[in-house]
C-alpha cells in the first residue's frame, strides 16, 4: 500500500565537487576561444555622401555577430550585421558635413572611417546673439530653436572663420567640469574634467545653442563604456565609466556661427555614481559661458 | 476565485464527508451484534470510510513527501528537496465544523496519546509498540469506537485498570473497531492500552528513514481519530528506551533527566500544547545545549565544528521569531541529525529533524552556510506555522510552508542584510513557473503540481513580502504578529487570515489575495515615460500590461523617484487607471515596484530608457553597465539560483542575461525620447 522509493541522495558536498569540476572545464575551454582575433576594420562606406535618414553599408572585416556603430560618435541603428558588412540607417536629423564612422564589434573599436554626410540641412544662426544662462530658467534646456520661425532666411558659416572662446564657471577640484583645450579656427574643444576621487561613472547632459556649436566627436571614441552623442540639436548626452587609467573625454564643437550663450549641465541629467552605481552626493558639475566670434 | 467560490467547494466536500462519516458513527452505535475479533470489515460503510480514509493518507503522503531525486537531477532540485519535508496532514474533512478549532469534533476528542518504544541495539523501528490512548467523550458512546490504525496490528486492548476489550482490525483499511461491555457517557474521560505489533516500514524517506540515525515524522503511526485524523489534536507522550550507545530525542519537552535503568537510556518527551504530529528521532548522538536549543549532533565521540553554527541558528531563530511572531511557543527545541536519505529538513514540534550533511559541510563555504541556515531556520519556522497554528488541508498547505520559508527569509535579511533570499523567492515564481504551469497557490489545484516548491514556499512567502512592503514593514510586523497571538493553538484557513488582515491593517486587501493568492498570473509591464523638455516640467508615465491568460491585474503600483543626492521618495498610481502626470521635483529618475509587492515583469518602452527617465543617455549607460553580467539563473556551489538583484528592464533583448548585447541595443537607442 504504502509508495516505496529507492532513489538515495547523494550527500551535499559531492555534488559541489562535482560542480567544481564542471566549472573547471568550461573555464578552460572557453577562455581557449577568445583569443587571438582582430578588431573590426572599415574598408568603404556606401552611398558617398551618405544621406540623412537612409541607409548606409559599410564594408570591411572582422565585423563580427554584435555591437554597434557609431557617426560623429552618435550611435545609429543597425539593420544588418555580418562579419564583413553592416548596414545601419542614418537619423534623419544628421548634421551635414565631414564626419567620421566607428564599428564596434565584441567591445573592439574599430580605427575611425571618414565619410561625408550629404543633404541639405536647414541653415541655421546668423548674427550676434546673446541667450540668457541659467537652466533654472528652463530655457537653456529646451534644446529646440528658439530663434528661427518661418521665412527666416539665415546663412550658415562653418567654415574656419570663427573662433570661440570658453569661459568656465567657477569651481572646485571637486566638480565636474570643462576646460577649453586648443582648438583649430572653427571648432571648440572641450575636455570633461572628472574629480579626483573614486568615481565609477558619470553621465550628463550639455545644453547649448544649436546656433553656436554643433557636437561632431569625442576622444576616445565611443565604446560600450564612453558616449558622447548629440541627442538633439543643442543637447549633447555624455555616459562614461571611469575606468582605470582612462583617458579625459574630449568634445569636439564646429562652431555653426556667433553669438553668446551658455554651456550647461541640467541638474536632471548629471550623476556621478560611486563602485555601488549609487549616486555620490555633492558633486557639482560646472559649465560655462561661450562667445563665438568672427576672427 | 474568491472566496465565495472557496466556500462552495468547502460546502461541498464538507457534506460529502460529513454525512459519511456521521452513517458510519451512527451504524456503530446502533448495532447490536458485537463483531468478533479480528473479524473482517469488508463490505461495510465503515470499512469504506476507513478505506478512503487510509487511501488519504498514503495519498498524501507521497504527495506531500519530497520528490525523491535522481543522481543526475541539479542539485538546485536537492535543495529544494531538504525544503520540501513531509507535510503529513489533510485528510478528510475540510468543513467548518472538522476545522474550527479543532479538537471538538466526532464522537471523541483525543486528549492525550502516550507510546512507549523500545529500540534494540541496531538502527531499527522496534517490533512492538505501546499505546495508551486517551479520549473524552463528545456524545454517549454506546457500543464501540473507531480508531485509525494504519501501521500497527493490535494484540490486546484494555480500558487502563480493567479487562481485556474487544476489537476488530482491517489491515486493508487501517480500520480499528474497539468494542465496549458499557456505554460511556457523554463528558466522562477514559484510557485504552493498546499492545501492538509495529508494522510500519521505514521506507519512505523523508518521513521515515534508517540508516546510522532512525527518525520516524510520518503520520499514522499511532492511534489516530479515524473521522478526523488530522484535525484532532492531542497531547503526545513518547516513552523512548534505547541501549546506551543511543540517544533519544522527540516531539514535547524531555519530563525529567534521563533516566539510565537496567542498562537503557529511558527518556519522557510530553507536549505542552496538542500536537498533530509527534515525531522521534534516535541515533549516536552527542548532545549539546544553549539555553533552550537541544542539538544532538551525528557523532558520539564528540562535538563535530558545525555544532556551534547550528546551535547559534538555533538560538538566533529563535530570538529573531520572538520579537517577530511572540514569544516561542514551545519550552525547547530539539535540533537532531537524520540520515540524508532522507533528503529534507522536518519541522515536527519542538523536535526539528536535519540531514546530517549539515554538520559535514567543507568549511568557508558561504554558500552551503546559507542553505543550512535557510532550511533550519524554515524547520524552526514551522514551530509557529504548522505547529501552533494548524492547517487545516492540502489547499491551504501554503499557510504552513510559505509561513514556513517567510519566516527564513526573515531570518536570512537578519543574517545578511540584504532581502536576498526573499526575493530570491519572488523570482524563482516569475521566472521559474511557465504561464501554462501557473495555478493559484492557495486551493487544491497546486497539490500534486510539478511547480509545487516554486509556488508553495516561494510564491507563497513572496507574497507575504509584497504584503508586508505594501502596507509597510512596521505595521505589517504588528498585524502579523496580531495574527499569531489571535489563532495560536488554533486551525486557521486562509480566509481567517485575510479577514484577520483587512480588519488589522484597515487596508482593502482583497484584490491582492483575489490576484495572487487565490488567483494566478504574473503581469507584465510596459512603462513609458514621456518628459517636457524643460527642469521643470512634469513627466507622463504610462503603464501598459500585456493581457496573460490570467486577465488584467489592477492594483497600487509603487514608483520610487531617485534625487540626483540618492534620496527617494515613493508614489503610488494604480494599475490599470491610464497614463499619470507625475511631478519630479528634482527626481532624476524612476524605479517601478522596486520592493516587489505584486508578481510582475516591468519593461521600459523604448527599451533602453532603463531609469524611465524619458530618455536613453548615459545614465541608462551607466545602469546597465553596473548590471552587466547579471542573469536571472545564477550557478553557485550548490546549484542553480535565483539572482535577487535580477530586473528584468536591464535585459533589453529579453534573453535572461544582461550582458554586451543589452548594452549594444540601448547605445542604438541612445537619444531616443530628447
Ligand atoms: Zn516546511
Amino acid at each position: 500500500m504504502r509508495p516505496t522509493t529507492t532513489h538515495r541522495t547523494p550527500p551535499l558536498y559531492l555534488w559541489a565537487l562535482y560542480l567544481w569540476a564542471l566549472c573547471a572545464l568550461a573555464t578552460l575551454s572557453l577562455s581557449g576561444c577568445i583569443e587571438g582575433t582582430d578588431g573590426p576594420t572599415i574598408t568603404r562606406a556606401r552611398p558617398a555622401p551618405a544621406l540623412p535618414g537612409a541607409p548606409l553599408r559599410i564594408d570591411g572585416v572582422n565585423f563580427g555577430e554584435a555591437g554597434h556603430v557609431a557617426i560623429g560618435g552618435r550611435p545609429v541603428i543597425e539593420r544588418v550585421r555580418t562579419p564583413d558588412h553592416i548596414e545601419v540607417e542614418l537619423p534623419p536629423d544628421l548634421p551635414s558635413g565631414p564626419s567620421w564612422l566607428v564599428v564596434v564589434a565584441d567591445g573592439r573599436p574599430s580605427p575611425e572611417f571618414p565619410i561625408e554626410i550629404g543633404g541639405d540641412n536647414p541653415p541655421i544662426g546668423a548674427g550676434p546673439r546673446v541667450f540668457p544662462p541659467g537652466f533654472d530658467s528652463g530655457r537653456a534646456d529646451a534644446g529646440r530653436p528658439r530663434d528661427r520661425g518661418p521665412g527666416v532666411d539665415v546663412g550658415r558659416d562653418m567654415g574656419g572663420g570663427l573662433v570661440a572662446e570658453f569661459d568656465p564657471d567657477p569651481a572646485g577640484d571637486g566638480a565636474v567640469r570643462l576646460i577649453a583645450r586648443d582648438a583649430p579656427a572653427g571648432r571648440l574643444v572641450l575636455e570633461v574634467a572628472v574629480p579626483d576621487r573614486p568615481i565609477r561613472g558619470i553621465a550628463l547632459h550639455l545644453a547649448y545653442d544649436r546656433g553656436l556649436l554643433r557636437f561632431t566627436s569625442s576622444r576616445p571614441a565611443g565604446t560600450r563604456r564612453l558616449v558622447a552623442s548629440e541627442i538633439g540639436p543643442g543637447r549633447l548626452a555624455i555616459g562614461r565609466l571611469m575606468d582605470r587609467g582612462a583617458e579625459p573625454v574630449v568634445l569636439t564643437f564646429d562652431l555653426v556661427g556667433p553669438g553668446e550663450g551658455r554651456i550647461d549641465v541640467p541638474a536632471r541629467n548629471r550623476t556621478a555614481r560611486d563602485v555601488a552605481n549609487r549616486p555620490i552626493p555633492g558633486v557639482d558639475f560646472a559649465g560655462g559661458g561661450v562667445r563665438v566670434r568672427r576672427r | 476565485m474568491r472566496p465565495h467560490v472557496h466556500r462552495a467547494r468547502r460546502a461541498g466536500m464538507a457534506s460529502r464527508w460529513h454525512t459519511h462519516g456521521f452513517k458510519m458513527a451512527s451504524a456503530w452505535h446502533r448495532d447490536d451484534t458485537h463483531m468478533p475479533c479480528n473479524h473482517s470489515l469488508d463490505g461495510t460503510m465503515a470499512s469504506r470510510r476507513a478505506a478512503s480514509a487510509l487511501t488519504a493518507v498514503v495519498a498524501l503522503l507521497a504527495l506531500l513527501a519530497p520528490r525523491a531525486f535522481a543522481q543526475d537531477e541539479a542539485p538546485g532540485a536537492f535543495k529544494r528537496g531538504l525544503l520540501q519535508h513531509a507535510l503529513p496532514l489533510a485528510v478528510g474533512p475540510s468543513d467548518d465544523d472538522a476545522r474550527r478549532r479543532a479538537d471538538t469534533v466526532g464522537v471523541f476528542d483525543l486528549i492525550e496519546v502516550g507510546i512507549a518504544l523500545d529500540f534494540g541495539p541496531d538502527i531499527a523501528l522496534p517490533d512492538t509498540v505501546t499505546y495508551d490512548v486517551t479520549f473524552e467523550a463528545q456524545q454517549p458512546i454506546v457500543d464501540g469506537f473507531p480508531l485509525l490504525a494504519a501501521f500497527y496490528t493490535p494484540l490486546s486492548i484494555r480500558e487502563l485498570g480493567g479487562d481485556e476489550l474487544e476489537f476488530a482490525h482491517s489491515p486493508e483499511t487501517g480500520e480499528l473497531a474497539v468494542f465496549l461491555p458499557r456505554r460511556i457517557p457523554a463528558g466522562a474521560t477514559r484510557t485504552y492500552v493498546i499492545e501492538a505489533a509495529f508494522d510500519f516500514v521505514c521506507d519512505s524517506p523523508p518521513g521515515c528513514s534508517a540508516e546510522q540515525f532512525l527518525h520516524l515524522a510520518d503520520a499514522a503511526w499511532y492511534p489516530m481519530s479515524l473521522e478526523y485524523p488530522v484535525d484532532d489534536r492531542f497531547r503526545a507522550r513518547l516513552e523512548l528506551s534505547t541501549p546506551q550507545a543511543l540517544t533519544p530525542t522527540g516531539t514535547g519537552v524531555r519530563l525529567g533527566p534521563e533516566r539510565t535503568e537496567n542498562g537503557r537510556r529511558q527518556a519522557t518527551f510530553v507536549t505542552e500544547r496538542p500536537t498533530i504530529l509527534p515525531s522521534f528521532a534516535v541515533g549516536p548522538y552527542t548532545r549539546a545545549a544553549e539555553g533552550i536549543v537541544e542539538l544532538f549532533s551525528p557523532s558520539a565521540g564528540g562535538l563535530p565544528e558545525a555544532a556551534a553554527g547550528l546551535l547559534e541558528i538555533g538560538r538566533d531563530s529563535v530570538a529573531l521569531y520572538g520579537a517577530l511572531f511572540g514569544r516561542y511557543p514551545f519550552t525547547r527545541l530539539g535540533m537532531a541529525a537524520i540520515d540524508a536519505s532522507a533528503g529534507a529538513g522536518i519541522g515536527p514540534q519542538a523536535n526539528i529533524l536535519l540531514p546530517d550533511v549539515f554538520w559535514q559541510l567543507p568549511p568557508g563555504e558561504p554558500e552551503f552556510a546559507a542553505v543550512v541556515r535557510e532550511v533550519t531556520s524554515h524547520e524552526i519556522g514551522h514551530q509557529y506555522f504548522f505547529n501552533l497554528l494548524g492547517v487545516v488541508d492540502n489547499g491551504e498547505a501554503w499557510m504552513s510552508e510559505a509561513f514556513a520559508e517567510y519566516a527564513a527569509t526573515r531570518m536570512s535579511e537578519q543574517a545578511t542584510g540584504t532581502r536576498d533570499h526573499a526575493r530570491r523567492n519572488f523570482w524563482a515564481y516569475v521566472h521559474g513557473v511557465a504561464p501554462g504551469e501557473d495555478r493559484p497557490l492557495w486551493g487544491d489545484g497546486v497539490s500534486a503540481h510539478p511547480r509545487y516548491f516554486e509556488l508553495v514556499y516561494q510564491k507563497g512567502s513572496a507574497a507575504l513580502h509584497a504584503l508586508r512592503f505594501r502596507v509597510g514593514s512596521d505595521r505589517w510586523d504588528g498585524a502579523f504578529r496580531g495574527w499569531i497571538n489571535r489563532f495560536a493553538g488554533q486551525l486557521v484557513i486562509t480566509e481567517e487570515f485575510e479577514a484577520y488582515l483587512i480588519e488589522a491593517l484597515g487596508q482593502d486587501l482583497t484584490g491582492f489575495f483575489d490576484q495572487y493568492i487565490y488567483g494566478a498570473g504574473v503581469v507584465d509591464l510596459r512603462v513609458r515615460t514621456t518628459r517636457g523638455r524643460t527642469e521643470r516640467a512634469p513627466v507622463t508615465v504610462q503603464i501598459a500590461q500585456q493581457p496573460g491568460r490570467f486577465g488584467p491585474f489592477s492594483g497600487p503600483v509603487p514608483l520610487r523617484l531617485h534625487d540626483a543626492d540618492g534620496e527617494t521618495r515613493d508614489v503610488l498610481v494604480d494599475l490599470g487607471g491610464g497614463d499619470f502626470e507625475i511631478d519630479l521635483q528634482g527626481a532624476q529618475w524612476i524605479e517601478v515596484d522596486p520592493d516587489l509587492t505584486f508578481f510582475r515583469r516591468v519593461r521600459s518602452d523604448p527599451a533602453g530608457d532603463v531609469n524611465l527617465d524619458g530618455v536613453v543617455d548615459g545614465m541608462d549607460l551607466l545602469d546597465l553597465q553596473a548590471a552587466n553580467g547579471l542573469r536571472f539563473v545564477r550557478e553557485g556551489v550548490v546549484g542553480a539560483d535565483y539572482e535577487p538583484d535580477w530586473a528584468e528592464r536591464f535585459d533589453l533583448d529579453d534573453d535572461g542575461a544582461v550582458d554586451d548585447r543589452d548594452v549594444d541595443l540601448l547605445l542604438q537607442q541612445f537619444g531616443t525620447g530628447w
